[in-house]
């Protein structure tokens, strides 16, 4: 986990080791650069913050969520990459939702707040989808919808730990993808 | 709480609008689509007393349904009866949303479903999916 946006670790050491060198090279701008992006959703995540003068927290619960969401959605739109590339004559409405998909990525992206003077490293790649399509279309088509409901499904579990705007979105996508899974017959 | 109860209004009033709005589109339809349009309007209302007693549990007066809804175009055809009842759909999934953006989990979770529910009957009525059911355009970043 070398890919926090915004400090080396909290205070109960959420986050890997941190050396004293890397500490004592945290400049004072950039301590508050963090601290700007991290309160604000660290309280309205949590009314009960904990001590206020134990240090910059680690990655607040909001930005976590959202590396998660980045996550599972370039893993989908992989997904639809290799079920079309296998399958080219699946139906255009395929191509459609691959590009409704890459509509949510580049959205939830979009609130990927990155402070100034940290080096945004990449958000973590997806790694290969875990099996090549099926060999038929259709059941290519039934592990797209099936993907899908998944995928709606862990966007509700991230609700609880997001701030009201973020909620939102990831329930608007998670509503885009129950859409999908149905047009590509996922039944109910 | 007041925010949740404000909510829960907002949803019961379009599913209340919704209610109103299948009955005006199922006298244009016919065959399968006045089936569909038909248990839509039963959903709707099962929604409209469970968000009742939600918001008499909380200890507040449930608005009343309106008398009357005034459809946003001339309803007079089976296509018209169609855009009508996605456009009511769409009401209802961004009545939901507000529910979302509550600190109460459960209800955020329920509002979730509840968009989940409205944007496959919208996407029925419409003919396709979008990527961002209940979300105004204005809120979503270039």
């Amino acid at each position: 986990m070398a890919d926090t946006p915004v400090g080396p670790e909290g205070p109960d050491g959420f986050e890997g080791p941190v050396t004293a060198a890397g500490r004592a090279g945290l400049s004072r701008r950039r301590l508050l650069a963090a601290g700007t992006l991290a309160v604000p959703l660290a309280a309205v995540a949590s009314c009960g913050a904990p001590n206020p003068l134990a240090g910059p927290p680690g990655p607040s619960p909001e930005v976590r969520t959202l590396r998660a969401a980045i996550a599972a959605e370039q893993a989908l739109i992989a997904r639809y990459r290799a079920a079309l590339a296998a399958h080219p004559g699946l139906p255009g409405s395929v191509q459609t939702f691959l590009a409704q998909h890459e509509q949510h990525l580049s959205q939830l992206k979009s609130r990927l707040v990155v402070p100034p003077h940290v080096t945004p490293s990449p958000v973590a790649s997806p790694s290969a989808p875990a099996s090549a399509p099926p060999a038929s279309a259709s059941a290519t088509q039934g592990s797209l919808a099936t993907a899908e409901r998944s995928a709606a499904a862990a966007q509700l579990g991230r609700l609880a730990s997001a701030t009201p705007s973020l909620a939102q979105l990831l329930a608007s996508i998670a509503a885009s993808e129950i859409t999908h899974a149905v047009a590509l017959g996922g039944g109910s | 709480m007041a925010g949740a109860v404000s909510a829960l209004q907002a949803v019961l009033s379009a599913e209340n609008a919704a209610v109103y709005g299948y009955g005006l589109a199922g006298a244009l339809l016919s065959g399968g689509q006045l089936a569909t349009a038909q248990q839509d309007w039963n959903d709707h209302r099962a929604a409209c007393a469970e968000l009742t007693a939600m918001i008499t549990k909380r200890g507040a007066k449930p608005a009343p349904a309106a008398a009357a809804y005034r459809p946003p175009f001339p309803v007079n055809s089976a296509g018209a009866a169609m855009s009508l009842a996605a456009k009511l759909e769409e009401g209802v999934v961004a009545a939901y949303l507000g529910l979302v953006a509550v600190d109460d989990a459960a209800l955020r979770s329920f509002g979730a479903q509840g968009m989940q529910t409205a944007a496959v009957r919208a996407a029925y009525w419409r003919g396709s999916t979008i990527a961002f059911p209940g979300m105004s355009p204005t809120v979503l970043r270039k």
